[in-house]
């Protein structure tokens, strides 16, 4: 999965726990063929950068969709997403995946620009099913600009 | 032999008066005198006379009377000498006017003459006695600044009789004027300082300097009706020819006093501001961490046992998977009360956004979103519009309507009741419905957080609904409160202020 050269989706999850149950969940969504995980706002950042242990990366390979959990040290999710939204030419959809929903965390994040904001289920089930919605979505029915 | 009265000017007719007699006759006098003839010559003058005008005494004798007046006076003095010694009589020199000396220095000095005509062979001759009235003007001067100031006063002589009073000082301490004349100061001194009040007077008399009294110390009046009054007081000695006196300025501090409580008392709710603002802040905090971090494990476990059962359901038998289904199910309901419970603190803490709200739009609108999951039969009537903020009020009627659906749905034929009334400034609303009811005498634990009056396998929930219910209503300055018996149904009410000031 690793540097794969067709990521789709970019994972940014602080939480292992959390980062296998959603790997696993995206994994069953038949559209995904690469997921990437990293566990903090500035592995996020190298990899769609290129630089950093990601520096040999080609950059025309974009994922197609960015997961960022809002809470990880360091850099969180609402840097990142700062960071990608200050570039005009980063199409690629960010949404947020979050333990809670607390309305200062949605507000930021849509002042933003975040494309869509979601609460990590509690239940299993729920959070498998969720994801596997987000990713026929932003994956399937969803269009970019042409990059 | 002119006035023999006076009894100082008792010259014998027969013989010849001189300069020495004339002597002899003032130093004899107790008041500062003169000898002056027509002429406006000093023929005698004594001590007290010279201490009077500065001067030593034989200097004094070697000047013309002019010399002691001031110059205002000077030019009329001649004729008005000579009017005297055309009609002389024993009489006060000024006819009602302001009589003043002069001194050495140049300064004036406020005087009172009498004048005495002393006729002897040898001519007639004016005896003058003058009285300084510095003191007894200063006196006058004290005594009207009493009668006339803003603050209470009070003069007192050596003995502690109160010599003066002015009406503030009537009206602080309550009495009339005659009630005070005469009577001890310590009638104005509260019981428990009067013992040691004669004493600290004595004191002050043999160090009277101008100054506040009680250093230090609360001083009190007491009143004529028993009540004492917080006082401050400026003690000022006072010399006269009446003796020593002691002139008290008071002033009634209660204002004072209250408005130092009150500046205490707004200091210490600044602080208590502050204070609850940091606490808030930490809370806010606290349950952000809360919201965050203590969902993850709970979703790890429920999310794990999905995957368990996912992958080795079929290795499972129907205990086995009973036993996952048991872990997916409690982690769920830990999740519910953390959502539950944060949602709860949040209602303290977000700012109250009050506007009119439609009642009976907004219950009916909360009934109708609940009732699929149920089949009571619900009625609302029409609800007085009440004074908060929407967003709080439609949870307070989701909780109370979920509730009341909730706890009738084991009934043949549940039935939910919403009403309402206006009453004595407070918008009420209740809702009742036949359900299970509870026992009145747990009906303290309604409102608690976590409370429960029944168990999890009879009906579900967290034990939030009626704590944030009852959370949202006090918010709004409002009451709330169940009424209930066992199998007969519940009514839960909670009534809201029309308007809050």
């Amino acid at each position: 999965m690793t540097d794969a050269p067709s990521v789709d989706v970019l994972l940014a999850e602080d939480n292992p726990y959390d980062a296998e149950l959603l790997i696993r969940a995206i994994r069953q969504s038949e559209l995904v063929r690469g997921v990437h995980w990293v566990r903090d706002g500035i592995q996020a950042l190298d990899f769609l950068r290129c630089r950093g242990e990601h520096a040999g990366r080609d950059p025309r390979q974009r994922p197609r969709l960015v997961l960022l959990d809002l809470k990880m040290p360091k850099v969180d999710g609402l840097d990142v997403l700062r960071a990608l939204k200050a570039d005009a030419d980063f199409v690629v959809p960010i949404v947020m995946i979050t333990s809670s929903g607390e309305e200062r965390d949605v507000v930021e994040s849509y002042a933003l620009g975040v494309n869509s904001f979601v609460v990590k289920p509690v239940d299993g089930f729920e959070l498998t099913r969720a994801i596997r919605t987000l990713c026929t979505y932003w994956l399937a029915l969803n269009r970019v600009p042409e990059g | 032999m002119g006035d023999a009265t006076n009894g100082i000017d008792r010259p014998a007719p027969a013989r010849p008066i001189g300069p020495d007699v004339l002597q002899l006759v003032v130093d004899a006098a107790p008041t500062a005198s003169v000898v002056v003839d027509v002429h406006g010559t000093l023929l005698a003058a004594n001590a007290h006379a010279a201490t009077l005008f500065g001067y030593g005494l034989a200097e004094l004798r070697a000047i013309p009377v002019d010399a002691l007046l001031p110059a205002r006076f000077r030019e009329r003095h001649p004729s008005l000498r000579a009017s005297f010694y055309h009609s002389p009589s024993a009489r006060p020199m000024g006819a009602g006017r302001d009589l003043y000396g002069l001194r050495r220095d140049g300064t004036e000095v406020p005087i009172e003459i009498g004048l005495t005509p002393i006729e002897v062979a040898e001519g007639t001759f004016v005896l003058a006695a003058i009285v300084d009235l510095t003191e007894r003007q200063r006196a006058q001067e004290h005594q009207r600044l009493i009668i006339e100031a803003a603050n209470a006063m009070v003069m007192v002589d050596s003995a502690g009789a109160i010599a003066l009073v002015n009406s503030e000082a009537e009206a602080l301490f309550g009495y009339a004027r005659d009630e005070l004349l005469g009577r001890s100061i310590e009638t104005l001194v509260p019981e428990r300082f009067r013992g040691g009040h004669p004493g600290v007077r004595a004191a002050f008399a043999g160090d009277a300097t101008r100054r506040p009294m009680g250093a230090e110390r609360d001083l009190f009046g007491l009143r004529k009706d028993g009540s004492e009054v917080p006082i401050e007081i400026g003690l000022n000695p006072l010399t006269t020819p009446e003796g020593q006196f002691v002139i008290a300025s008071i002033i009634d501090i209660t204002e004072r006093r209250r408005a130092e409580r009150l500046r205490i008392l707004n200091a210490g709710m600044q602080q208590h501001n502050e204070q609850l603002a940091a606490l808030n802040q930490e809370l806010e905090s606290f349950s952000y961490s809360v919201s965050h971090d203590l969902r993850a494990p709970i979703r790890a476990i429920s999310g794990f046992a999905g995957a368990l059962e996912e992958d080795c359901g079929a290795l499972l038998d129907d205990e086995g998977r009973r036993l996952l289904a048991v872990i997916r199910g409690e982690a769920a309901r830990m999740g519910r009360l953390i959502d539950d419970l944060l949602e709860f603190s949040r209602l303290g803490r977000e700012p109250l956004r009050v506007d009119v709200v439609d009642m009976t739009a907004l219950a009916r609108d909360v009934a109708e979103r609940l009732k699929d999951d149920y089949r009571a039969t619900v009625s609302i009537e029409e609800l007085p519009p009440a004074w908060g903020d929407v967003r709080l009020l439609r949870q307070v009627w989701e909780n109370l309507i979920a509730n009341a659906f909730k706890y009738s749905a084991t009934r043949a034929a549940p039935c939910v009741r919403i009403a309402g009334v206006l009453s004595d400034g407070e918008s009420i609303y209740c809702v009742e419905d036949n359900g299970v009811g509870f026992d009145m005498t747990y009906a303290d634990k309604l409102f608690g957080v976590f409370q429960r009056l029944h168990h999890d396998d009879e009906f579900s929930g967290t034990g939030v609904g009626l704590a944030t219910v009852s959370r949202i209503v006090v918010r709004h300055e409002g009451r709330v409160w169940g009424v209930g018996e066992v199998d007969k149904g519940a009514q839960f009410s909670f009534a809201l202020p029309v308007q809050p000031a």
